[in-house]
């Protein structure tokens, strides 16, 4: 059961994550970054994972695949309060060497100076 | 019409046909022991031991036609053989676990004791034919494993539950044979059927779970999906974008469709080197996986 919670941020577009990402449930949470970005130039957008306790090979592809999406439209893709299952399943995928993760939403909204 | 030899196939036809010639030998002494005895779990044994001499025979049918090539009339299809064979074989065991089970009741609602010759003959078969199953579970498991095969993942399966019933069947017999003046000991034997029903039972749901979802293209594995990122995590800066992944079983064989955007301005050639050096690290890191690199 995942439930996924666009927030309006200053700077940036915040989606945060609750529950577990599965291959059901990774579409959305795909369509709810694009809409999140929609109009943003460049696009910038933090996952707030603080209540995400699992995701699967299919939640990875979504981050894969917007993290490339968004760094090549010149923005900043950031995963931030990452717990620490999650953590293990991005670092055994070699995840932790190619996205943006900061500790918690405070960290990562330095990381978009207004 | 040039065939294409099926890499690999040596060891597993190997393997495979000696299954078949022990088995052979195991059907005829069975059929020796049930011919010249009284027992409900020699019955089911003769019953159990014919179905997976005929299921071995497949394996080894089929790993033989697997193995001797393809001539290109089905080049994704020709593994899924090995998935039908599969199927077959679990088929097999529903059909020796209706036998035994029907037998069972029989036997409970009209106990007897066991007698006749046949008793010692089986047990001695039991014996001996205990070490052979575990050998050959062992061997096909290895086997399996290293060559990513469903049938012989699923004939390993067969082994350990010839090698457990070869087990039960020879402290039933003993038991039935020592304990026989005590009333009870007349339901030994078809309890001691029962149970290997069951372990037939687990043995045949898995096999037929497997089977059926590899031949529903099934994807990957999440170890196997989760190999498919990590390449592509490897490889990020090399790429725009990823479009798509696709991937599916047919028998041992894996097919990876991995489909990247990339720059218009790049050089064919860059594009080329990223593309050979993804499919290079995921054939590596999947075994019998073929992988396709297509460009968006």
């Amino acid at each position: 059961m995942l439930e996924i919670l666009p927030t309006p941020a200053e700077g940036f577009a915040l989606v945060t994550l609750r529950g577990d990402i599965n291959s059901a449930s990774a579409p959305q949470v795909e369509q709810a970054i694009t809409a999140a970005l929609a109009g943003q130039n460049p696009p910038r957008c933090v996952l707030d994972l603080s209540g995400l306790t699992y995701t699967s090979s299919a939640g990875l592809r979504v981050f894969l695949a917007c993290a490339k999406r968004i760094k090549t439209a010149g923005g900043t893709f950031v995963l931030c309060a990452v717990q620490p299952a999650v953590y293990d399943v991005l670092d055994v995928s070699g995840f932790t060497r190619i996205l943006t993760l900061a500790p918690d939403l405070a960290a990562a909204r330095l990381l978009f100076p207004s | 019409m040039h065939a294409v030899p099926h890499e690999g196939g040596g060891d597993r036809e190997s393997a495979t046909r000696t299954a078949v010639v022990a088995g052979g030998i195991d059907l005829a002494i069975t059929l020796a022991a049930l011919l010249a005895a009284h027992s409900a779990v020699i019955l089911a044994d003769f019953c159990k031991t014919s179905l997976e001499f005929m299921a071995v025979l497949l394996a080894w049918i089929t790993i033989r036609r697997i193995q001797r090539g393809v001539n290109h009339q089905f080049d994704y299809g020709v593994g899924k053989l090995e998935n039908l064979s599969s199927l077959i074989v679990g088929l097999l065991m529903f059909l020796c676990l209706v036998v035994i089970v029907a037998n069972a009741v029989r036997s409970l609602l009209h106990p007897a004791h066991i007698s006749g010759v046949g008793v010692w003959i089986s047990g001695v078969a039991q014996v001996v034919y205990a070490v052979v199953n575990s050998r050959l579970y062992l061997q096909s498991r290895r086997l399996g494993r290293e060559r990513n095969s469903p049938l012989l993942t699923a004939q390993a399966g067969l082994f350990l539950t010839k090698a457990v019933g070869n087990g039960f069947i020879l402290l039933s017999l003993a038991l039935s044979s020592l304990l026989g003046a005590y009333s009870w000991a007349l339901y030994i034997d078809p309890a001691a059927s029962l149970i290997i029903a069951s372990s037939i039972l687990f043995a045949a749901l898995g096999i037929f779970k497997n089977s059926t979802l590899d031949l529903l293209d099934r994807t990957l594995e999440e170890n196997q999906q989760i190999a498919i990122l990590r390449s592509l995590a490897k490889h990020f800066e090399r790429y725009e974008e990823l479009r798509e992944i696709r991937s599916r079983r047919s028998g041992s064989q894996v097919f990876v469709e991995i489909l990247l955007g990339f720059p218009p301005a790049q050089p064919a050639a860059e594009v080329e080197a990223v593309a050979r050096e993804l499919k290079a690290d995921l054939e590596k890191e999947i075994t019998g996986s073929r992988v396709t690199i297509a460009i968006a």
